[in-house]
């Protein structure tokens, strides 16, 4: 009778948003203290590691501190990175047919005229840009993660402007898919015999190493952003075949 | 009142919006996008702390966020497949009961 009465409680009920509001406040509160004490007490004379990386930045094979942070210094970091959007994009993908070709022109049906004359003039600038950002990480602001989030971006106009079908469980997209990682590890292991631990460039190829692992990333980093993109239309189509198959059940 | 103190203020004022959303709202969706929400505030305070000295720039929180950025993407896209099977599970489980 009891759990009955709980079940069908109707009395004022407690306001939800309310609360929230009070453990909202009391967290940011804690967090405003804690950030003006940081921020008032070192009196900005706390650089943080900047010191130690510019000292060391000649031993890095690149001029810019945060891909020499990201692609040298931090390295194991970044390798994990690319492992995590693997694993996420191993997660969505569905099973689709993995005989299709990986890269299918579609013919000109209903094509959108302005998306199709915008994707014919854009795409192939946004690829020549992502070379040069790709190029540029060495010594300014750029590096893979900039140059395959710009080419991801131009896949996803080719997607919407339904020229090309790209079929991202062929064989050839999961080999430029895991492309990055097994380079990465390829080349960190390798280190392991030559400079004696895991991911220590040798001083004179550490550039070079740099530039390859980047390069590989950003082809990664691009069909794995596509994917993900393209997923949520691919699992729209999935459901609806399941769906069918259960009304024919 | 310098200016990493100003900008890590409003990263954390992005992060109460983001956190009274994610408590509050009813919707997957809602959630996801306060949570979107977080954590763009928490790159916005990362940033604004790494130039706490006004003549250097503290490169590592940077590259952090560079990273943080990426893994943010690959979340939300994880979050909202999941959302959409579960939103498609729950019309079938419904038709099926009718």
């Amino acid at each position: 009778m009891f759990n009955k009465l709980d079940i069908e409680y109707d009395g004022p009920a407690v306001d939800k948003s309310a609360l929230s509001l009070i453990a909202s406040v009391l967290v940011v509160g804690l967090l405003l203290a804690v950030t003006i004490k940081i921020v008032l007490s070192d009196k900005g004379h706390n650089t943080g590691l900047a010191p130690l990386i510019t000292q060391n930045i000649e031993l890095s094979g690149v001029t810019n501190p945060i891909t020499a942070v990201l692609l040298n210094f931090r390295a194991y970091d970044t390798l994990l990175e690319i492992a995590v959007l693997l694993v996420v994009v191993l997660a969505i993908l569905p099973t689709r047919d993995h005989h299709a070709p990986f890269f299918k022109r579609i013919e000109v049906s209903k094509q959108n005229l302005v998306l199709l004359a915008l994707q014919r003039w854009i795409t192939p600038a946004v690829v020549i840009f992502a070379g040069y950002l790709l190029w540029a990480g060495a010594h300014q602001p750029g590096g893979a993660f900039q140059a395959g989030a710009l080419l991801a971006g131009a896949s996803v106009l080719m997607f919407q402007s339904d020229t090309y079908q790209v079929n991202y469980t062929s064989f050839m997209a999961r080999v430029l898919l895991v492309l990055s990682l097994v380079v990465f590890i390829t080349i960190g292991t390798a280190l392991i015999w030559f400079e004696g631990s895991l991911l220590t460039y040798p001083l004179a190829f550490s550039g070079l190493l740099i530039l390859l692992i980047e390069t590989c990333a950003t082809v990664s980093i691009t069909l794995a952003l596509a994917s993900l993109y393209s997923s949520f239309i691919a699992s729209e189509n999935i459901s609806v075949t399941d769906h069918k198959h259960r009304t024919i059940k | 009142m310098t200016s990493a103190l100003l900008y890590s203020m409003a990263g954390l004022a992005l992060f109460a919006i983001g956190f009274f959303g994610v408590v509050v709202a009813s919707h997957v969706m809602r959630k996801i996008l306060a949570l979107n929400v977080m954590g763009v505030g928490i790159f916005m305070f990362l940033i604004a702390l790494a130039k706490r000295n006004p003549l250097v720039v503290d490169p590592l929180p940077h590259a952090l966020v560079l990273t943080g950025i990426v893994i943010a993407v690959a979340g939300t896209a994880l979050a909202l497949n999941l959302m959409v099977r579960i939103h498609h599970m729950d019309q079938s489980s419904q038709e099926q009961s009718k």
